[in-house]
């Protein structure tokens, strides 16, 4: 043990002799006491650990940094990609809460809402209370408590553009709306027609409410009025016009709000009577005034039944349009003006309405309907056009110079009467149907959105890899 | 002889805290050879070795008004100039360098070929060791501290220096006992 201690004693000293041997041979630069000297009145700046920001900073660097920016580029990633798949399954689902948050987050809805949506029976299905960032549209007033659809359109007849193909039905404002249209179709066949036109009816969710015939083979005519869900109601007019030659169409709708707003009122009202005379009734306790109140309450019910028919009634109005099909056979008469239909894939819908309507007033023409409606992001506009017939093909050779033409059919005139442009006391007689359609691209906006965000992501990441390579942390420690 | 040394120095350290530029000139001379050899064993670099050594002069300067007489002063300093070292490689992640030979062979430029040659060997001896043990080795027998000494400056254990202390001469016993028989 004691030897133990001595060899190491030893051991000590032998190292110290060999250490202090050697430690005279470092000396520094000679004279540095003359630079220390001037330096001993200076405030000292010290080499003072890491401060709290290099401390963060070099936590932050290496595998931690990598994994940070990876989950939030996954993370952002994620909920770009939910988002645009909330927006591109809006159309098909319109009765469901998620179409309704997808809207309202598109429209920026900067309120909690009670949301509610009218499927369609008409019966409003309520939505959880949503509360949205941003803020709501100008155009579109809506309290806390209100009840909105998809396919509103507003008072000037233009839809607001909450991704479905819509023209009528409810609006923001509990707006209930009853769309009409009727159609008068030539066609080669009526019989193959009215076929096609019950198959349409079925397909989109309708149904055929009533039918008629007549005329020889060559000479047949059919009436046929059908009922789509009012946000088909678009599609089917546009079906429609792919059976045959529109010869002529009618678009109504007809803003029944305030009946509908009187109508719950009076239901209500009457409801509250009908409880009170039944209380009444319980209470009564002679006969006389049991039959008086009887004769009172029996009056209120049917008062009630009455109402509720009426709302139910125009419930189904609002949920189910009405379109009108006229189809007949061809007949070139002398003197009939010229019609056609047209479909146009354009760049940019609402330039093109514009230009359009510049084109046709610059004919002396009439727009007769321009709806504009969205179908899964896609903007579409139906435009009803009449024209002299002088100007008809100079019109319809412009409009298929604006994009891509994916659809025409015209119906010449059987005459080479032709009523000069200057005669304005003559009405445009000749009528064209354009429907502006949008390309369907691969570059959607979601495509960009997720591109620009994983650049954006990559950039950060540069740039973190960057400050963290300068403040070198990213150093490999060697020991 | 020890004693008249601290006597001394604690004559110096009495002028130094009353002002006396002249007395720290005498401190900076007598020690800045060990701190400077401290300095350029832990960090392998001349100029990085200067700025510690001038940095814990102007720190002992500032601190020599709360410097307690009676106690060695070349402890002290040494500690300061550690800290300092260690101090500055943490905040920049700078790891101990590596005893190459390039750096030891002319640390000082115009030194004669015995010095290289002991700084060889010194080198030679320090690549044995792991950097725990090296800046143990170093205090110990290069800078002369003692264990508490050592300890302290490093903010290890004494038993952990101590066992530091012995494996390291474990491995360069045979080294520092074939030198120290010449």
């Amino acid at each position: 043990m004691k030897d133990e201690k001595n060899n190491s004693d030893n051991m000590e000293n032998k190292a110290q002799k060999f250490f202090q041997k050697r430690a005279e041979s470092f000396k520094p630069g000679k004279d540095l006491w003359s630079k220390l000297e001037p330096r001993l009145d200076e405030k000292q700046k010290l080499t003072e650990p890491a401060g709290r920001k290099e401390r963060f900073w070099r936590w932050l660097a290496g595998p931690r940094l990598v994994a940070i920016t990876s989950s939030v580029g996954v993370l952002v990633i994620l909920a770009t990609a939910g988002s645009i798949w909330l927006t591109n399954n809006n159309t098909a689902n319109q009765n469901t809460s998620s179409s309704i948050d997808r809207a309202a987050i598109q429209h920026g809805l900067g309120i909690s809402a009670n949301y509610g949506i009218y499927n369609t029976q008409g019966t409003i299905v309520p939505v959880p209370t949503t509360t949205f960032a941003g803020a709501f549209p100008a155009t579109m007033p809506v309290t806390t408590t209100t009840q909105i659809t998809l396919g509103a359109i507003n008072s000037a007849g233009s839809s607001y553009s909450w991704g479905d193909n819509l023209v009528n039905n409810t609006t923001a404002t509990g707006k209930q709306v009853i769309s009409q249209a009727s159609v008068s179709l030539n066609v080669s066949n009526v019989s193959t027609a009215l076929n096609q036109v019950e198959t349409m009816a079925q397909n989109l969710g309708g149904s055929v409410d009533n039918m008629n015939s007549s005329g020889a083979q060559n000479q047949q005519q059919a009436n046929v009025t059908i009922r789509v869900p009012a946000n088909q109601f678009l599609t089917a007019l546009n079906q429609l016009q792919g059976m045959g030659t529109v010869v002529n169409q009618n678009i109504n709708s007809q803003d029944v709000t305030q009946q509908y707003i009187d109508l719950q009122a009076q239901l209500t009202s009457a409801q509250l009577e009908e409880q009170s005379l039944q209380a009444i009734l319980a209470k009564a306790t002679t006969v006389s005034d049991e039959i008086a109140i009887q004769d009172q309450l029996t009056q209120v019910i049917a008062q009630v039944e009455n109402l509720q028919g009426q709302i139910n009634y125009m419930q189904n109005q609002v949920a189910m349009s009405t379109i009108t099909v006229n189809l007949n056979t061809p007949q070139v008469s002398t003197g009939q003006a010229p019609s056609g239909t047209l479909t146009v894939a354009v760049g940019n819908v609402d330039n093109t309405i514009a230009s359009v309507k510049q084109l046709i007033s610059g004919v002396n023409g009439i727009v007769n309907a321009s709806t504009v409606s969205f179908d899964n992001g896609k903007e579409s506009a139906y435009l009803s056009l009449q024209v002299y017939t002088a100007n008809f093909d100079q019109v319809m050779s412009a409009l298929g110079k604006k994009g891509k033409i994916e659809q025409k059919t015209v119906q010449e005139s059987g005459t080479s009467q032709l009523i000069p442009a200057q005669q304005s006391n003559n009405p445009p007689d000749a009528s064209i149907y354009l429907t502006l359609t949008e390309p369907t691209s691969f570059w959607t906006a979601a495509h960009i959105t997720i591109i620009a965000a994983g650049a954006l992501i990559l950039v950060v990441l540069i740039i973190i890899l960057a400050i963290a390579g300068r403040a070198g942390l990213l150093r490999k420690k060697t020991a | 002889m020890i004693e008249q040394t601290v006597m001394t120095d604690n004559d110096i350290i009495r002028r130094c805290q009353a002002g006396d530029r002249e007395a720290f000139r005498t401190v900076v001379e007598k020690y800045q050879n060990i701190l400077y050899g401290t300095a350029y064993l832990m960090t392998g670099n001349r100029t990085a070795a200067e700025d510690h050594v001038q940095e814990a002069f102007l720190s002992a300067w500032k601190g020599i008004g709360n410097f307690r007489s009676g106690y060695p002063l070349k402890p002290w300093l040494v500690r300061i100039l550690v800290n300092k070292v260690l101090s500055y490689q943490r905040a920049n992640a700078i790891p101990m360098i590596s005893l190459d030979t390039e750096f030891f062979a002319d640390p000082a430029g115009d030194d004669p070929a015995e010095e290289i040659a002991q700084r060889d060997q010194l080198r030679r001896v320090m690549q044995r060791l792991s950097t725990e043990q090296r800046q143990v080795v170093l205090l110990r027998y290069f800078a002369g501290l003692s264990l508490a000494e050592t300890a302290a400056a490093l903010r290890r254990p004494q038993g952990t220096v101590k066992s530091q202390t012995s494996r390291a001469l474990e491995l360069l016993k045979d080294l520092i006992e074939e030198d120290n028989k010449k």
